[in-house]
């Protein structure tokens, strides 16, 4: 990827990332966050990393958005009034996020592994295919399109994790499963005659 | 070119600006989504590490793994998450951080 | 039976009873709860005839089934069946603010989704890579979210149940974001093999502090140090007590097995074991002084047990600081197991009366417990047993606990922090004492209250609790068994 896409989409990842943060009227910040993740999908691609790069759009832009859009206009939650900042916490939370800033860039500064280019890490499909013959993976068919130049990333991945990632694959089934319980306990409807909350 | 160096700046700023939001915003629904943009930045991070480290010629695929079933949590703690501020509006009318004030101090 | 068919069975014995919650008639739910209790016993039961050789297949790489993780699984059962006997004490309170359904409270539920937690629970026992560790704690998270809100009618629960979130969510972006760097400098995502390549020297030592920082503030959140422990308070507060008892045990134990797996990795590095071990030493100093003294003031005990919880857990994080000698012959990770227990056990006790208390009188408050003496001398002297261990006084399993914690700083030559241990075990005699004050010398406010009647299986309960408290407080062997397996 020329350098001069992997800037613009950077740029807009962290713009529309910073435009989060300022707005104040949650749908912009709805969208705002979408386009973001746009930026940041086309980052992973940029790293070869196809699958992820599209289930970032499938599951943030297109199903977590639509969520917090839906959420937001059920709600109709108005921009926020100004309210007193708490000058304190304000300071602190700076503080905190400039003192992450420097830290991660002392961090990267002494990293040698780091200052290597994207070119000079290539992806060596032939020999990736030689050594899955060698290791006995099954799959012909990922071996015969990385012996023709090109990367089966969804196949890799999907080969991945139903084979040597299936444990995880089935503690996140249990996880989702209780996510589902959970939200119809939390927001199952009730009889119409019942009281409100109290505290 | 670009380095590894590059993603790992950028997907750090986006970590930073995620942890801005959430220490500087008063709205929950606002500061949930930037919490999403904290775990989408390690996710970059993560991606961009697992195609630096190859493994045979190929990207690292261990470390997608984990960028697959943090994007799935992340989709579940949304809903679990949405599910309780709606019940919190419901209930308050507010989604203001400021007012969650009914614990005694 | 392998190893691995404990959290097979406990989720299963999850899915059956979500099947009876749902399908079979009747207003009363009870039975789910009864059901929930013969399963997990069965399944502790189980755990101690279990196959745990691993044998060559690749899923042994993500999954351990030391003794360390069999204690903890045991921890993770018994928790959560005590959990749930305080459950069924609870359904006077859960039924007013639960969601109405058809006319009555809706808490099916409340004894199906802590099953799942357990399993999550005895995975996080067993996780030996950064992928099982991030899905089994988001697993018990994420059902965590769920049990804080569940009073969806009670506004305090609500408030616990958001700031529980937000709070959970940031230490996963932490948690995540320290894994992608320790992934980022090792190349790999098993412990050991981490651990290998960390000692190498090969590896950059400022990532890897970077890494372990992050971590820590994750892992913190989980435990309830400083500095993520400021949740601790409010959020205990509002949950239904069952589930406060379960987050102060269940849940800081899970939090503490990862814990001491994650600083093993770090520890075990001679270029990262000494300044991680600094920072261990400030973070437990700071934990205990906050927790012990933040509790001096307090009159609701919830709060009380609250700050409690905050200052044990900087007892357990000076234990696994103090390095790799331990004491009597335990290892810090063993000691911290055999804390854990005891902890299990003198918690759930003081839960257990907190919860009578809670549905006959309606509060938390220190108040409430005014003439507990009149009222209910079973139920007072199981609660100045629970804060007498609590405090550590000798003859408890609560002054055992304490005793390895100081006898390792000692071994380790930690002066200062164990300076701050005393402060804090002084202090803690104080606070907890306090409660005695109320039980036996305050007359109630509103003249004689009613004698309290307990349920057969609470009186049980409370019985096995005080009698484990006083026993393994003279008899240590059992524990030490238990934790050196």
């Amino acid at each position: 990827m020329p350098s001069v896409l992997f800037y613009i989409f950077a740029a807009v990842m962290l713009g529309f990332g910073l435009l989060v943060v300022v707005l104040r009227n949650p749908v912009s910040n709805a969208l705002a966050l979408a386009v973001s993740f746009l930026g940041l999908a086309a980052l992973f691609v940029s790293l070869n990393a196809f699958f992820i790069g599209i289930i970032q759009i499938l599951v943030y832009a297109g199903a977590v958005m639509v969520l917090f859009l839906f959420i937001v206009m059920l709600l109709d939650i108005k921009a926020e009034q100004r309210r007193k900042l708490n000058m304190p916490a304000v300071a602190g939370g700076v503080l905190l996020v400039v003192a992450f800033s420097i830290q991660l860039i002392s961090v990267l500064a002494n990293f040698e592994p780091g200052k290597r280019r994207i070119n000079e890490v290539p992806l060596d499909l032939p020999a990736a295919a030689a050594a899955r013959v060698a290791s006995g993976a099954p799959a012909a068919s990922i071996n015969a399109t990385l012996n023709a130049g090109s990367l089966p990333d969804v196949n890799l991945v999907g080969e991945t994790l139903f084979t040597k990632y299936n444990f995880h694959l089935q503690v996140i089934g249990v996880l989702l499963l209780v996510a589902t319980v959970g939200v119809i306990v939390i927001s199952r409807r009730e009889d119409k005659n019942a009281p409100a909350a109290e505290s | 070119m670009i380095t590894l160096n590059d993603y790992l700046l950028v997907s750090g700023l986006l970590f930073a600006i995620g942890l801005a939001g959430v220490v500087l915003r008063r709205n929950i629904i606002i500061i949930f989504m930037c919490l999403e943009m904290m775990l989408s930045a390690a996710n970059l991070s993560l991606v961009a590490f697992s195609r630096f480290n190859t493994v045979n010629g190929l990207p690292d695929y261990n470390g997608q793994m984990l960028v697959f079933f943090i994007i799935t949590v992340a989709a579940a703690e949304v809903a679990v998450g949405l599910a309780i501020i709606i019940a919190l509006f419901r209930a308050r009318r507010t989604v203001h951080v400021d007012d969650i004030d009914a614990m005694k101090h | 039976m392998p190893v691995y068919s404990l959290e097979v069975a406990v989720v299963l014995l999850g899915l059956v009873l979500l099947m009876m919650e749902a399908f079979v008639a009747g207003k009363d739910k009870r039975f789910v709860a009864h059901t929930a209790l013969l399963g997990l016993g069965a399944v502790l039961v189980g755990s101690f005839f279990v196959d745990r050789t691993p044998d060559a297949s690749g899923f042994w790489s993500f999954y351990k089934a030391d003794g360390l993780a069999m204690t903890y699984k045991a921890i993770a059962l018994a928790c959560t069946m005590l959990v749930i006997v305080l459950g069924l004490d609870y359904i006077p309170v859960l039924e007013k603010f639960t969601a109405r359904v058809g006319g009555h409270g809706a808490w099916g539920e409340f004894f199906c989704l802590p099953v799942f937690i357990c399993a999550g629970m005895m995975w996080m026992a067993s996780a030996s890579d950064l992928t099982s560790i991030f899905v089994s704690l988001e697993l018990v998270t994420i059902a965590f979210y769920v049990m804080v809100t569940f009073m969806r009618r009670n506004v305090g629960s609500l408030e616990a149940g958001v700031k529980y979130l937000i709070l959970g969510a940031l230490s996963t972006g932490f948690l995540v974001y320290g894994f992608t760097w320790l992934f980022g400098v090792t190349g790999q995502t098993n412990l050991d093999v981490i651990a290998a390549k960390l000692n190498s020297g090969t590896v950059a030592t400022v990532p890897a502090m970077f890494s372990f920082a992050l971590i820590l503030v994750a892992l913190a959140f989980k435990i309830g140090a400083v500095p993520l422990q400021f949740w601790i308070p409010d959020v205990y507060q509002g949950a239904p007590t069952p589930i406060t008892a379960y987050l102060s045990v269940g849940s800081k134990a899970a939090g503490f097995i990862v814990t001491t797996r994650i600083l093993q990795v770090f520890l075990g590095s001679e270029a990262l074991v000494h300044n991680c071990t600094a920072i261990l030493l400030a973070v437990a100093c700071a934990t205990l002084l906050v927790g012990n003294l933040a509790a001096i003031p307090q009159t609701n005990f919830k709060r009380l047990l609250a700050y409690s919880s905050i200052s044990h857990a900087g007892f357990l994080v000076l234990a696994l600081a103090a390095g790799p000698a331990g004491a009597f012959g335990l290892a810090p990770g063993q000691i911290v197991a055999y804390y854990l227990a005891a902890y299990l056990i003198m918690t759930l006790l003081a839960f257990a009366v907190l919860v009578v208390i809670n549905r006959t009188s309606g509060s938390d408050d220190l108040n409430a417990f005014n003439g507990l003496h009149q009222r209910s001398p079973f139920l007072a002297f199981a609660l100045l047993v629970a804060v007498a261990s609590l405090a550590g006084v000798p003859l408890t399993v609560g002054f055992v606990g304490k005793l390895l914690v100081f006898a390792a700083a000692v071994k380790a030559s930690l002066w200062l922090p164990l300076g701050f241990a005393i402060i804090g075990a002084v202090a803690g005699f104080y606070y907890y004492l306090k409660v005695l004050r109320n039980m036996y010398w305050n007359a109630p406010a509103g003249g004689t209250l009613p004698a309290i009647t307990l349920s057969g299986l609470t009186k049980a309960t409370l019985l096995l609790l005080i009698a484990a408290t006083v026993v393994l407080g003279v008899w240590w062997a059992p524990l030490f068994q238990l934790v050196r397996r």
